[in-house]
């Protein structure tokens, strides 16, 4: 990955932090709204882009007769991501030469 | 043209590093958010509570129809094995559910809680079985030392759940009681229990303590881990 080709999902704050906290595990929305901070519309909005671009799936299923939005990291958004990061220290480091 | 491939270069080190940060916190977030498991301790609590009414019927029973009535001991033991099963029951359905998040410290949690709880009330069982019988100043002292057994390593696992979860009020709370229980626990004071129906056994205030301890307390750690966490705003 380049500086000059950073892949959408990474240029807004809201979806990396959405990609970070699913870096450990499968999370709700209520947990992620928790982490993230952001309102429901906006985490909603951005939840549908990381599954457009195939990041995340999303499942819906009824928990004790309450919808319950669960959202799991692809293999392709953890390869993308570690790529990401590989890049941000690449930078890092270009900077402490 | 330097100074704007320079200036170029610092906004994208600027970028990178608030990233990092960013990635950092949220990382750091959800390794410590308890809320998934505050049910877990709300249950324990529950079941305390329980099994604690039932001890109480025990106790009262007892005063009212005497030693031998096998009610008494009937009620006593579903008091502990709704402890055991609940225990049980919580622990298979928590640790399923923290499995999925792949969250290390609330899986770490709940196995450290169910080896505490299970632990305690097998090492209490074991310690009665092996106090000679009798009724003496230094057998009433051995009696009252299982409640050390049942408390000390609840109040360990407390001050642990507080620092990982990084909650200074539980571990605040836990340094209280655990100071307010060892004054009870030396001042050697007794109140009545099992008191429905006039009569009653007097029982140390101390183990009413770890009543209250083991149920509200429970409960009300649950529902400190589920409210929002004070670490301060994630996009600083």
């Amino acid at each position: 990955m380049e500086i000059n080709a950073i892949p959408e999902a990474f240029q807004t704050k809201l979806r990396l932090a959405i990609l970070s906290a699913l870096l450990t595990g499968e999370k709700n929305f209520k947990e992620l709204k928790k982490i993230t901070e952001a309102t429901d519309g906006n985490l909603g909005a951005q939840l549908k882009k990381l599954e457009e671009a195939g990041y995340i799936t999303v499942s819906k299923a009824f928990v004790n007769r309450k919808p319950q939005t669960s959202c799991v990291l692809t293999a392709f958004g953890r390869k993308q991501f570690k790529e990401y990061v590989e890049m941000l220290e690449r930078l890092l480091g270009q900077a402490e030469e | 043209m330097d100074k704007d491939v320079n200036k170029g270069m610092n906004k994208q080190i600027e970028m990178a590093m608030d990233d990092i940060t960013l990635i950092r916190r949220v990382i750091e977030r959800t390794r410590q958010d308890l809320s998934r498991i505050s049910f877990y301790f709300v249950g324990i609590g529950i079941c305390n509570l329980a099994a604690w009414l039932l001890e109480e019927i025990a106790y009262m029973v007892r005063n009212l129809f005497g030693y031998g009535y096998p009610a008494a001991r009937i009620f006593w033991w579903c008091g502990r094995i709704l402890l055991v099963t609940g225990y049980a029951f919580l622990f298979a359905y928590f640790y399923k559910r923290v499995k999925r998040t792949g969250n290390e410290i609330c899986e770490g949690m709940v196995k450290i809680w169910m080896i505490v709880l299970i632990g305690t009330l097998v090492l209490g069982r074991l310690y009665i079985s092996l106090i000679p019988g009798g009724n003496n100043d230094k057998i009433n002292t051995l009696w009252r030392c299982r409640e050390l057994i049942e408390v000390l390593p609840v109040l360990f696992a407390l001050f642990m759940t507080g620092i990982l979860a990084k909650r200074k009020l539980i571990t605040a709370l836990t340094a209280v009681y655990s100071i307010f229980y060892f004054v009870l626990f030396l001042s050697m004071k007794e109140v009545p229990y099992g008191t429905w129906g006039g009569m009653g056994t007097r029982i140390s205030a101390s183990r009413v303590g770890i009543q209250c301890l083991m149920s509200v307390g429970m409960i009300l750690l649950g529902l400190c881990l589920h409210g929002k966490n004070d670490r301060g705003h994630l996009w600083k």
